[in-house]
């Protein structure tokens, strides 16, 4: 095994729970996967699919009492991350994985200046002086080109626009090199002009050996951005692989249906292949494949039976008694 | 900019008026008033839309695209005259709208209807779907035979459950209530429909049956749409033609294939190549990417000039004084010194 292929992270078969009013719901069913040193991994899916929930689980920022992490293992370095403590915790978190949030507005805190925030994430981790973690941030803030860094370390975030604040996360998320970033939707919110600088930089966070769980609900993202994509879909992974892979030779059916359906940048216009119907509700997916209602192919074992993840070789795997293997 | 050189700016953007415009609007210019102290006093102004002239013939759907702030939703408004246009000409066959006096709008404001972004917010979640389909129609006193009828005739063309009329927005999903948002906009026949945004809420497989509703419902009725979007790929699957914003200036607009294939003003050039797209053939793998530097300017102080010159790749010296006029290539035209 090579330098490339170490498994820095490896989740296995979580599966995450939530307590509503309604009854208990499955928000992430038995899920695995893995990343390597060095490498971007896409999380793509739609809304309520379980993306994000997936993401903090691996902090272990579910919220409590409601959510629970059931069962499986979530091995950093070998080590589960689901048998630290609250102190070992927190120094993986920021550190080690840090976390780039989709909501700007609510992740940065609108009472304090930026430099105040970043210089307390460094301390918390760092044994230095605060003179010292203020020259970190300020050239952090230089690194993700923050137009006069200086006094911007003087700003409240109200102050700064969308993009910048986003920067500010990113450098935040970066300062104290971590091994592993996890980016939920962070240019969702973005222009695309925008999202396009954030792009640049993200390819330049990866020339410092940092590996990247982007989630995403747009395959422009991911096909831009990453080496490897997991497609989920109603709570479960139902197609992994390598981009290339996932793009060309898409297998599970809500995998093509779902690059079918993107509107192409092309001035032929034609009918788009929709999906028909609407992801299920949490409260109640269908009992064998969570596909099932909405799949052009769907047949009879398919409604009550789950179907598991069969590799295709490469890496390539994918949940659907449709696939090759398994007929 | 001063009062010369808009003058002349307007004598030049006006188009010649084609006989089967459904619309036309001539420089609308919608600034909003910033106001500060105790006594109100306006200190300055948003200048949302600036100079915008654009047409859409019956039939015929225009894509309005930008980024955040840059005036598309302000100009939609305007159009309807939900928004006061400062300036500028707004025809709806053949009737000037900024001229109408308040029993003469509203006869024309039937014709013309409205899609929101936000399915949700848009529907008053105290009332059911049969209120929120009928209510234009009861308003005009368009009801022949009873409200059911209609509100189930509209529910089926928007292709909902027609038994569902008695039930509240609140009970359906994301994609059904933009679908209901469909249905009232359609239930007064109206000739142009303004679609503001109206899938980018909306989850992706669901947002193609949505924009695939949109197309039937044009081509079964003859509609013309302005097509609000941030986003280019949807909007160069429904457009005929697009228009592209830029801090209030509409800086191209052309044909969608045009527009897509051989973008002129360097702004387009820039937000076309910033789209993301799969692409696993790799015809394009080359792509050269384009980043443009900063951020939009503020609209309250617009740069002097071309309003691209702050961030634009090809800025010259004539840019940062001057700003361009039109040029124009068949239906293509552009707003750049290039």
């Amino acid at each position: 095994m090579g330098f490339r292929d170490l498994k820095l992270l490896e989740v296995k078969n979580i599966t995450v729970t939530f307590e509503t009013d309604e009854g208990i719901v499955k928000a992430v069913d038995d899920v695995s996967f893995h990343i390597n040193r060095n490498e971007i991994v896409g999380l793509v899916g739609e809304s309520g699919c379980g993306k994000s929930v997936t993401a903090l689980s691996i902090l272990r920022l579910i919220p409590l009492p409601y959510g629970r992490i059931e069962t499986g293992e979530i091995l950093f370095y070998g080590k589960n991350l689901l048998e630290l403590n609250r102190k070992e915790m927190r120094k993986i978190r920021g550190r080690a994985i840090s976390m780039i949030f989709q909501e700007l507005g609510s992740a940065l805190s609108p009472l304090h200046t930026i430099g105040r925030q970043m210089v307390e994430t460094i301390l918390m981790h760092k044994n230095i002086t605060r003179k010292d973690a203020w020259n970190i941030a300020e050239t952090w803030l230089e690194k993700v080109q923050i137009s006069d860094p200086r006094e911007r370390m003087f700003a409240y975030p109200y102050q700064l626009s969308g993009g910048m604040q986003q920067r500010v996360m990113i450098a935040m998320a970066l300062m104290l090199g971590p091994d592993i970033i996890i980016a939920d939707e962070p240019t969702t919110a973005l222009d695309v002009t925008i999202q396009a600088q954030v792009f640049e930089l993200v390819r330049e966070m990866r020339r410092s050996h940092t590996s990247i769980l982007l989630i995403t609900h747009d395959m422009g993202v991911i096909w831009e951005m990453c080496d490897r994509v997991l497609v989920m879909y109603a709570s479960r992974v139902v197609e992994e692989g390598n981009r290339d892979d996932i793009f060309s030779k898409p297998t599970h059916p809500y995998t093509i249906a779902l690059l079918e359906s993107i509107p192409k940048l092309s001035a032929d216009k034609g009918r788009l292949k929709a999906i028909p119907g609407q992801v299920p509700s949490a409260l109640n997916y269908p009992s064998g494949c969570h596909f099932f209602d909405r799949c052009p192919d769907a047949f009879d074992r398919c409604r009550d039976e789950k179907p598991k993840l069969i590799d295709l070789g490469n890496g390539h795997k994918a949940a659907c008694f449709l696939t090759k293997n398994e007929l | 900019m001063d009062t010369k050189q808009h003058v002349f700016l307007r004598k030049m953007n006006c188009k010649q008026p084609k006989k089967s415009s459904l619309l036309e609007a001539y420089d609308l210019q919608t600034w909003f008033p910033i106001k500060r102290g105790i006594l109100a006093r306006t200190v300055g102004y948003v200048r949302a839309v600036d100079i915008a002239s654009l047409y859409i013939n019956k039939g015929e759907t225009l894509g309005l695209v930008g980024e955040s702030g840059c005036g598309k939703t302000t100009l939609g408004r305007t159009l309807l005259g939900l928004e006061k246009a400062r300036r500028g000409k707004i025809l709806f066959c053949g009737k000037n709208l900024l001229e109408l006096n308040r029993s003469e709008l509203r006869k024309i404001r039937r014709r013309m209807q409205i899609i929101f972004q936000d399915p949700l917010t848009a529907l008053n979640p105290r009332m059911n779907i049969i209120d929120i389909i009928t209510e234009g129609l009861v308003e005009f006193r368009l009801i022949e035979g009873t409200r059911e009828d209609h509100a189930k005739r509209l529910m089926n063309e928007v292709g909902l459950d027609e038994e569902a009329i008695y039930r509240y927005p609140h009970e359906f999903s994301g994609g059904q209530r933009q679908r209901i948002n469909i249905a009232r906009a359609l239930s007064l026949r109206p000739d142009l429909i303004i679609c503001d945004e109206p899938v980018s809420a909306l989850d992706v497989s669901v947002q193609a049956q949505v924009i695939n509703l949109l197309m039937d419902l044009r081509d079964r009725y003859n509609l013309s749409y302005l097509f609000i979007s941030h986003d280019l790929s949807v909007v160069s699957n429904i457009a005929h033609r697009v228009a592209v914003m830029y801090l209030g200036w509409i800086v191209e607009h052309g044909p969608t294939g045009d527009i897509i294939n051989n973008p002129m003003h360097p702004y387009t050039k820039a937000l076309i190549n910033a789209v993301p797209r799969p692409d696993p053939n790799k015809i394009e793998h080359k792509r050269e990417r384009i980043i443009l530097k900063g951020e939009i300017p503020s609209s309250s102080d617009p740069p002097s000039g071309c309003m691209f010159h702050t961030r634009c790749p090809e800025v010259m010296n004539i840019c940062r004084e001057r700003a361009p006029l039109e040029t124009k290539s068949g239906m293509h035209g552009v707003w750049c010194h290039l």
